[in-house]
């Protein structure tokens, strides 16, 4: 299975949780992504996911003065985008803990 | 900060990105906003050395689609060009075949039954329109809203067709005053809306079916196979019309 689909929905989640980190604009989602070892995927690829979560009413924009200086479009959690990223912080702890039993266990079947 | 000019590739990219969401009917307000989006981010990435091809990925194609599927389509101004054109066609086509055969003129019914047609079609698309305008739906509601409409309006008009046959009703003729009028109305009607609506389909199809049967007539072929010639013609030209157009919509959208 290649990265890229093991990572929807995945990415929907990493995304809520940046933009609730601090309030930010694409391309510093993109460096924060790829900062954190997801190098692997296009910058790009968040614009999609970006889109979907406003149609989803899970995060607001507005254009601004980035610190940069040129205007730029920033991203706020909804207080619904608030409550899908608690949601999704417990699915992945819970999944991470399934996969992280199951795979441990398979390697100490197979060390015996 | 000094303005940085964007490549090549990622210009070419922003341009068939805004040709493919415009042609896949998106809203030009959601359009103008992604596309905002990306130069921005596309000009601070190639600052710190980036390529396009990080930003978009190996397939910009993929990538157009990927953004497209999020992006809400535009049903007033879809509806809007495309609705007329069907109505605008569909009354073109049958006033100019009656126009040929020099049969102009309608009993009350028929042309009560095109008013209610053209009325209750276009409220009801409107109607359904305007509905699906609010939010995403699937393909399949979508097309269940639009069909509605357009299958009880057809009926409307099938029904007073089939009625018109049966009862007899006091008939409007125009003259030769009101046909060359009406003939001239329908000719710039059609060759403004064509040049309103960026597509030359509805007069290709209107030539594409009259103009072979009168040229045909002038050949010693018997009328069977005229006829048959004439349709082979009109769906001939119609297709290398969409197929030509297809051509160039894809190589619009394909140069990365």
């Amino acid at each position: 299975m290649s990265q890229t689909q093991m990572l929807k929905g995945i990415i929907d989640g990493c995304l809520l949780a940046i933009i609730n980190e601090e309030e930010c604009y694409g391309y510093e989602m993109a460096t924060r992504l790829s900062h954190y070892g997801f190098s692997s995927i296009s910058e790009g690829t968040i614009y999609p996911v970006l889109l979907r979560l406003q149609r989803e009413e899970l995060v607001s924009s507005t254009r601004k003065q980035s610190t940069a200086g040129p205007k730029r479009k920033y991203y706020n959690l909804t207080q619904k985008g608030e409550d899908e990223l608690a949601v999704f912080l417990r699915n992945w702890n819970e999944i991470s803990r399934n996969v992280n039993a199951v795979i441990t266990r398979e390697v100490e079947e197979e060390e015996k | 900060m000094n303005a940085h000019v964007l490549s090549k590739t990622s210009q070419q990219f922003l341009e068939n990105l805004r040709m493919y969401l415009f042609t896949s009917g998106k809203r030009e307000s959601e359009i103008n906003d992604i596309l905002q989006e990306l130069t921005e981010h596309l000009t601070d990435a190639e600052r710190e050395g980036k390529s396009t091809e990080e930003i978009v990925g190996q397939s910009p194609k993929a990538y157009m689609k990927s953004l497209s599927s999020e992006m809400n389509r535009d049903y007033r101004t879809w509806g809007l060009k495309i609705i007329p054109m069907l109505l605008l066609g569909a009354i073109s086509f049958l006033f100019i075949q009656d126009l040929l055969q020099g049969e102009f003129a309608y009993s009350t019914i028929q042309i009560t039954g095109y008013l209610l047609f053209i009325i209750s079609f276009l409220g009801g698309v409107l109607i359904a329109f305007n509905h699906l305008a609010k939010s995403k739906k699937s393909f399949l509601k979508e097309m269940t809203w639009l069909g509605i409409p357009v299958l009880l309006s057809m009926l409307i008009l099938i029904g007073a067709l089939i009625l018109d046959q049966n009862v007899v009703s006091p008939m409007i003729e125009f003259g030769i005053i009101g046909q060359t009028l009406l003939s001239f109305l329908m000719i710039i009607f059609v060759i403004s809306f064509s040049f309103w609506a960026r597509t030359f389909i509805l007069p290709i199809i209107l030539i594409a079916f009259h103009l072979p049967p009168i040229l045909l007539a002038y050949t010693p072929l018997t009328t069977d196979i005229q006829s048959l010639l004439a349709t082979v013609i009109a769906f001939g030209v119609i297709i290398l019309y969409l197929m030509f157009m297809n051509d160039e919509d894809d190589e619009k959208s394909y140069a990365t």
